[in-house]
């Protein structure tokens, strides 16, 4: 008796109206069309009482456009109840859809909602309606309205009966490889037009993915500061302080993606499939997306380590070429050339000792 | 004067285009809009739209979207054009985010349709070859799929699943670096 026991509650009935509109919008926006007698005017239910007029019972039909017009065409069934729940104060909203002619009590959608959690909807922005609206819509209506057109005979359009050539262009659309994944793992048909379009497809992912769960930088500036002696490389063979350190990283990460596979058509067709590869190129991607990890853990270090720039011969530091590519690339000889009597002296004006990253203690050799 | 203005009245019905759907509902549009399906572009240079354009692929319900986003387009791409000669440097790129907000605006607002209407819509872009409306529509369609898994797609877009058991797992061992 408990559970059907209606309790009558104001705040319960709004909800329930309130979230009779939100159903009816997402009923029309999934493609139906309101069916059957209309309600009375100014409402959008046909609403009934509880033989103790404690509960109300919003319902409403509705069918496909082509089938609006026939005499007791099939429809689906909106129906909405107040009931108490079982707690003292709590007041429970039934939501029941069924299609009319379908007798399969599987095929019917029951939910009991809990009126006080839906009380949000009440005051509802118009945006969040719309969400609301569209994402009950296309998940929950769409899917009646989709077996109401595969019994009635109907022609609706959905993912599955697209042509090949369309679900492609959808499929090029995807953002990561794993969306594709996904999808390529529904039903035969897709499985059978990605392995169709390897190239197409997976070669388009691995080279314009923007991988999700790595860190938003350029992937060749994470190569390139692989480890400490590359970004001093490119630093022209000077110690960087914290502060420029940050703004590096500041740098870094407004770079924008770029394809992080060197796409060569030639030495990649024939030879491998592009799934393959993009996997590959995943791969490397994640282990390059460590490296900043290990940036932290040098970050965490006491802020002395990072003092030892300009220890090295000041006139290092300068250009020693005017050319540019030169200089790059010459630094890394002239340093190596820096008596190691110099690095002892470093450590003497540092007592501190606390700084022994990887590279000051065994600096040339850890690339 | 007269006959200057019975030229321009010519030229102005002579740039109507009508479009003829499946369903033998007429659209009169004008030539701005209807160019930018390249099918129908190619149709008007080779001179085949008198009497209208039949449109056999495509409803009167789609074409009449397909309009609404041509329409929007086209007078866009007009105002721009028009603006990019009157304005300076700096006003121009003004109105030009201005043009560019209110099409984003629209075309959020347009693609609240329902699904069905949505892939009949990129059936028509395709149809008519109208890349903005092909990316858009194909777009929103893949932006829904993001993050799910392939039960949840299925269920979204009431896909079967004919793969037995053994492909599923099969499938599934393949691709199982997606899901971890």
């Amino acid at each position: 008796m408990a559970t059907t026991v209606l309790h009558k509650s104001c705040k319960a009935e709004d909800v329930v109206h309130r979230l009779g509109q939100v159903m009816h919008a997402a009923f029309l926006h999934a493609g139906f069309v309101p069916y059957g007698p209309n309600p009375p005017s100014g409402h959008l239910f046909k609403q009934s009482c509880g033989a103790s007029g404690t509960s109300i019972c919003l319902s409403r039909l509705y069918t496909a456009p082509q089938l609006a017009h026939r005499k007791d065409a099939e429809a689906a069934v909106l129906m909405l109840c107040t009931a108490q729940g079982s707690g003292d104060n709590d007041d429970d909203i039934a939501l029941v859809i069924f299609l009319t002619a379908d007798h399969d009590p599987r095929s019917s959608y029951r939910e009991i909602l809990d009126a006080a959690t839906l009380e949000p909807l009440i005051s509802l922005t118009e945006a969040e309606r719309s969400r609301i609206r569209a994402s009950l819509g296309n998940v929950l209506c769409w899917g009646f309205l989709h077996e109401l057109c595969r019994r009635n005979g109907l022609p609706l359009s959905g993912f599955a009966s697209l042509p090949d050539f369309a679900k492609v262009e959808i499929l090029k659309r995807l953002r990561s490889g794993e969306d594709l994944a996904s999808v390529e793992c529904t039903c035969r048909d897709l499985r059978r037009v990605v392995a169709a379009r390897d190239g197409e497809l997976w070669r388009h992912m691995a080279s314009h993915e923007a991988p999700a769960n790595t860190v938003p930088m350029d992937y060749e500036h994470i190569v390139r500061y692989v480890d400490w002696k590359a970004m001093y490389d490119d630093l022209l063979g000077r110690w960087i302080d914290h502060d420029e350190y940050e703004a590096l990283r500041r740098c870094a990460s407004r770079c924008e993606w770029r394809p992080f596979v060197p796409v060569d058509v030639k030495s990649f067709e024939g030879l491998v499939r592009w799934k393959e590869e993009y996997l590959r190129a995943r791969n490397r991607l994640w282990a390059g997306s460590r490296v900043p990890f290990r940036w932290t853990t040098l970050l965490s270090a006491p802020k002395v380590s990072w003092r030892l720039r300009d220890l090295h011969h000041p006139q290092r530091l300068e250009p020693q070429d005017d050319d540019e590519t030169r200089r790059s690339t010459s630094h890394r000889r002239n340093i190596q050339n820096v008596p190691r009597k110099d690095y002892s002296n470093k450590r003497d004006h540092n007592p501190s000792g606390a700084i022994h990253s990887p590279s000051s203690r065994n600096r040339w050799k850890h690339r | 004067m007269a006959s200057a203005g019975s030229g321009d009245e010519k030229a102005a019905a002579a740039a109507m285009i009508t479009l003829i759907s499946s369903d033998n509902e007429k659209f009169e549009v004008t030539e701005a809009t209807a160019t930018l399906s390249q099918t129908i572009r190619h149709m008007i240079e080779d001179g085949c739209t008198d009497g209208g354009v039949p449109l056999p692929n495509v409803t009167s319900k789609i074409l009449a979207r397909v309009i609404e986003y041509c329409k929007k387009h086209a007078t866009a791409a007009a105002g721009e054009e028009g603006s990019s000669s009157s304005f300076s440097d700096a006003a121009f790129l003004e109105v030009d985010r201005a043009f560019l907000e209110e099409l984003e605006e629209f075309d959020d607002a347009f693609l609240e349709v329902d699904r069905a209407t949505l892939f009949d819509l990129i059936l028509a872009a395709n149809y008519l070859d109208i890349k903005g409306l092909l990316n858009l529509t194909c777009q929103k369609v893949a932006d829904s799929v993001k993050g799910k898994t392939p039960e949840q797609i299925r269920e979204m877009y009431n896909i079967v699943n004919d793969l037995t058991p053994e492909e599923e797992a099969e499938i599934r061992r393949e691709t199982q670096w997606a899901f971890e």
